[in-house]
């Protein structure tokens, strides 16, 4: 019986393939897994080539998909990268409040500053990395994102006022590092001539 | 050239691989025309992301064939290079050509 590679491969790609299944690019990683890789490697190293490859292929894919962002694409980046954070943070809330809900007089117990810093940094990542992703028709969103994050922290203090001075202070080094960061990499996007390179 | 009409290093090796493979030029052939000639392991992904981001500049165009057995029922897409990715080529040669001239790499002798 004919070895087939891995469904796996195809199955991640597809979203950022015009046509879908029918592209050629899994055509060419299926040739080469049949007429070279599997006589030279054997069936077993040839599925981990084909997977490997198609892991390593979506992120070029993504990048010169989000060059000419659709409207699909926009909301593919930014549903990928906001559960990548989001959904975590919510799992511990969730798992957070259950676990104070079963003990007598601490339910409704006040989030500690930390766990409100670590959502807004993860939040403010969120957006960062996205902007980045984004590349040109979101160069400036870095600056608005922050200044978002921004209000939302003096906001937060306002609301919270019993958060202890070091926590607004420790706070600060992080946001000025995370804007600075951002700034740099929306910056680097109006490099030409080097995108969409990868191994 | 002005900016943004330049290839990239990358783009440019494409383009040589276009040129070199001649009617064979599809995905697979480029890939793996790149790694043997210029020891660069890349991916198709990335392959492809060139490719279609040149075919957007008009530097080159594509045919597809018809789907194969082999090819799990998926057609070869053959891409080839436009008047304008000749040009564009050559520009880039005559510039790295100044570049490198009397700097003594052997490279414009």
């Amino acid at each position: 019986m004919r070895a087939r590679p891995s469904r796996l491969g195809p199955w991640l790609l597809r979203p950022f393939l015009e046509g879908g299944e029918a592209h050629p690019l899994l055509g060419d990683l299926e040739e080469e897994f049949h007429t070279v890789i599997v006589p030279e490697r054997g069936v077993r190293a040839a599925r981990r080539w084909h997977l490997r490859q198609s892991v390593a292929s979506m992120a070029p894919l993504l990048g010169a998909g989000i060059e000419r962002p659709t409207p699909r694409q926009w909301l593919l980046a930014l549903a990928t990268l906001g559960a990548l954070v989001w959904a975590p943070l919510r799992c511990i809330e969730a798992l957070r409040s259950f676990v104070l809900g079963q003990i007598p007089l601490k339910d409704g117990l006040l989030r500690s500053p930390a766990y409100l810093a670590a959502t807004l940094v993860a939040a403010a990542l969120v957006f960062t990395v996205a902007s980045w992703v984004l590349r040109r028709d979101a160069r400036l969103a870095p600056v608005p994102t922050w200044c978002i994050v921004v209000l939302a922290w003096l906001l937060l203090g306002l609301v919270g006022p019993h958060w202890p001075l070091s926590v607004w202070a420790a706070s600060l080094p992080v946001l000025g590092l995370g804007a600075w960061v951002s700034s740099r990499l929306s910056g680097a996007r109006t490099d030409e001539g080097f995108e969409g390179e990868g191994t | 050239m002005a900016k943004g009409e330049s290839l990239g290093e990358f783009e440019h090796l494409v383009l040589l691989a276009l040129l070199r493979l001649g009617d064979e030029a599809y995905g697979l052939a480029v890939r793996r025309e790149i790694a043997q000639r210029a020891e660069r392991d890349v991916t198709i992904g990335a392959v492809y992301a060139t490719l279609e981001r040149l075919k957007d500049k008009g530097l080159v165009r594509s045919r597809q064939t018809e789907a194969s057995e082999e090819r799990g029922g998926r057609g070869r897409r053959y891409f080839k290079l436009t008047a304008e990715g000749d040009a564009a080529l050559q520009a880039t040669h005559r510039a790295l050509q100044r570049m490198a001239q009397d700097l003594g790499l052997g490279f414009s002798r």
